[in-house]
C-alpha cells in the first residue's frame, strides 16, 4: 500500500469521515509502517493543538458596545430603506392589472361598439336574395323596370353622398360585382343613366 | 450542541426578524456574535480586522434576510456570509498591503477591545501554538480556511464544503494538503513535544 494514500486516509480518520473498511486497512498499514505512525502521532498532536480555540478574550462590555453599534446601524438601514411599492404596482401584480385593463377595454369595445355589418346597412343580401329576386324580376317586365329604376336612384344617392354614411366604396356593393373598380362602377352607372333617359 | 428549544426559538426570532424586526435580529446577533468573531479572527489574526468584518456580516445577513430559505442552519447561512466576507476581505488586503497583515497580527496583545487574560496569554506565549499559527498564517488562503472551519470550529466536512462552496472531497483534500504542510513545517517542534511526552 502506499504511504502517500495512508497520509490522506489518517487526515480523514482525524476528521470521522473514513470508512471502517480502509480504517482496518489504515491500521494493518501502520502497525508495518513506522514512517506512517510517525506521520500520525505528528498530525495527531497538531490536531490536538490547533483544536484549541485561541483568539482575544473580550469583555462583557465590548460585547454591550459591539451589540449597540451594530443595532444602531441597523436602525440607520431601516431608515435608509424605501417604502415597498404598493401591492398594485409590484411588477406581478402590475402585470395581472394591465392584463385585465386591457381585456375590460376590449369586452366593451365588443359589447357596446360593434362594427357595422353590412346587412344593417343594405335590407338585401347577397346570395338566396339576389336569386329570388332574379326569378321574380325574369318573369315580371314591369317589375324589372322598377327595379332597375330602383337600382339607379340607388346609385345616383350613393355616389352623391345622400346615406349619410359619407361617400359611398362602391366596390363593396353587393349589388355589384366586386371585382369591379369604384371607376368602373361609376361608369356603368353613367351609361345607365345615360340608357335611361334616352 | 443545541437543544430542540433552541432551535425553535431561533427560528422564532429568524421569522421575526425576516418580517422586520430589528430587534429580533439584534437578539439572534447577540446569540451568535462571538462565535462568529472567533471564526473571522482565526482567519484574519486581526481585531480591528475581526470587530469590522463581524459588524459587516451581520449587517450582509440582515439586508439579504428575505433570501434566507431556511436549507440550512441561521448559524450556517451567517457562518457562510461571514467566511465569504472575510476571504475577500483577506484577497483584497492580500493584493494592497502584501504581508501587512502578519505585523498587525503582533499588536493582538496589546489590542484595547481585547481582555487578554493570563491563561489565554499563556496560551499565546506557548511556543508551540505561536509555531502552529505562524505556520498556519503561510498556508494558501483556500487550505487555511477549510482547516480552520474544521479542525478549530469543529464543523463537518459537508458544513465546510456549504461554506466555502465546493464538495465535501475538495475539502477532504485541502484540509489533507494543509495537515501535510504543517507538519512539515512543524515538525522539529511535534517531534520535539513527542519525545518530552
Amino acid at each position: 500500500m502506499r504511504c502517500k494514500k495512508v497520509q490522506k486516509w489518517t487526515s480523514d480518520r482525524i476528521d470521522g469521515v473514513l470508512s471502517s473498511r480502509r480504517e482496518r486497512t489504515l491500521r494493518a498499514h501502520l502497525e508495518s509502517c513506522a514512517s506512517c505512525r510517525d506521520y500520525s502521532a505528528r498530525l495527531n498532536k497538531l490536531q490536538a493543538e490547533a483544536a484549541n480555540p485561541e483568539g482575544p478574550r473580550l469583555s462583557p462590555e465590548y460585547w454591550r458596545e459591539f451589540g449597540g453599534r451594530l443595532e444602531r446601524k441597523l436602525s440607520s438601514v431601516d431608515k435608509e430603506r424605501t417604502p415597498s411599492a404598493p401591492l398594485f404596482l409590484r411588477w406581478r401584480w402590475g402585470f395581472v392589472a394591465a392584463g385585465s385593463v386591457v381585456l375590460c377595454a376590449l369586452a366593451v369595445r365588443f359589447a357596446f361598439f360593434r362594427p357595422q355589418k353590412l346587412g344593417d346597412v343594405y335590407p338585401l343580401s347577397q346570395g338566396e336574395t339576389l336569386a329570388r329576386i332574379d326569378q321574380e324580376v325574369s318573369t315580371d317586365p314591369g317589375l324589372a323596370n322598377l327595379f332597375d329604376q330602383a337600382i339607379l336612384d340607388s346609385i345616383e344617392e350613393a355616389v352623391q353622398g345622400k346615406w349619410g354614411i359619407g361617400p359611398l366604396e362602391l366596390g363593396e356593393d353587393p349589388l355589384f360585382l366586386e371585382s369591379l373598380t369604384d371607376e368602373e362602377i361609376k361608369i356603368c352607372a353613367a351609361e345607365i343613366l345615360k340608357e335611361m333617359k334616352s | 450542541m443545541k437543544s430542540v428549544t433552541q432551535d425553535h426559538a431561533e427560528d422564532a426570532l429568524v421569522r421575526a426578524a425576516q418580517k422586520g424586526s430589528v430587534q429580533a435580529f439584534t437578539e439572534l446577533a447577540r446569540l451568535h456574535q462571538e462565535k462568529i468573531y472567533h471564526a473571522v479572527f482565526g482567519l484574519t489574526r486581526s481585531h480591528t480586522d475581526a470587530d469590522d468584518l463581524t459588524q459587516e456580516s451581520f449587517m450582509t445577513a440582515y439586508r439579504s434576510l428575505k433570501r434566507f430559505r431556511r436549507k440550512c442552519s441561521f448559524y450556517t447561512w451567517l457562518y457562510r456570509i461571514a467566511i465569504n466576507l472575510t476571504l475577500n476581505h483577506l484577497k483584497r488586503a492580500k493584493k494592497e498591503r502584501g504581508n501587512k497583515l502578519l505585523d498587525e497580527r503582533v499588536a493582538l496583545a496589546g489590542d484595547p477591545g481585547g481582555d487578554v487574560s493570563s491563561p489565554e496569554r499563556a496560551s499565546l506565549n506557548n511556543e508551540l501554538q505561536m509555531k502552529i499559527r505562524d505556520a498556519l498564517d503561510a498556508l494558501p488562503l483556500a487550505y487555511r480556511a477549510a482547516f480552520n472551519l474544521v479542525v478549530t470550529e469543529g464543523m463537518t466536512h459537508g458544513q465546510a464544503a456549504y461554506i466555502l462552496g465546493c464538495s465535501e472531497n475538495t475539502v477532504s483534500w485541502r484540509i489533507h494538503k494543509a495537515r501535510k504542510m504543517l507538519q512539515a513545517s512543524l515538525k522539529p517542534y511535534l517531534e520535539e513535544e513527542k519525545i518530552a511526552l
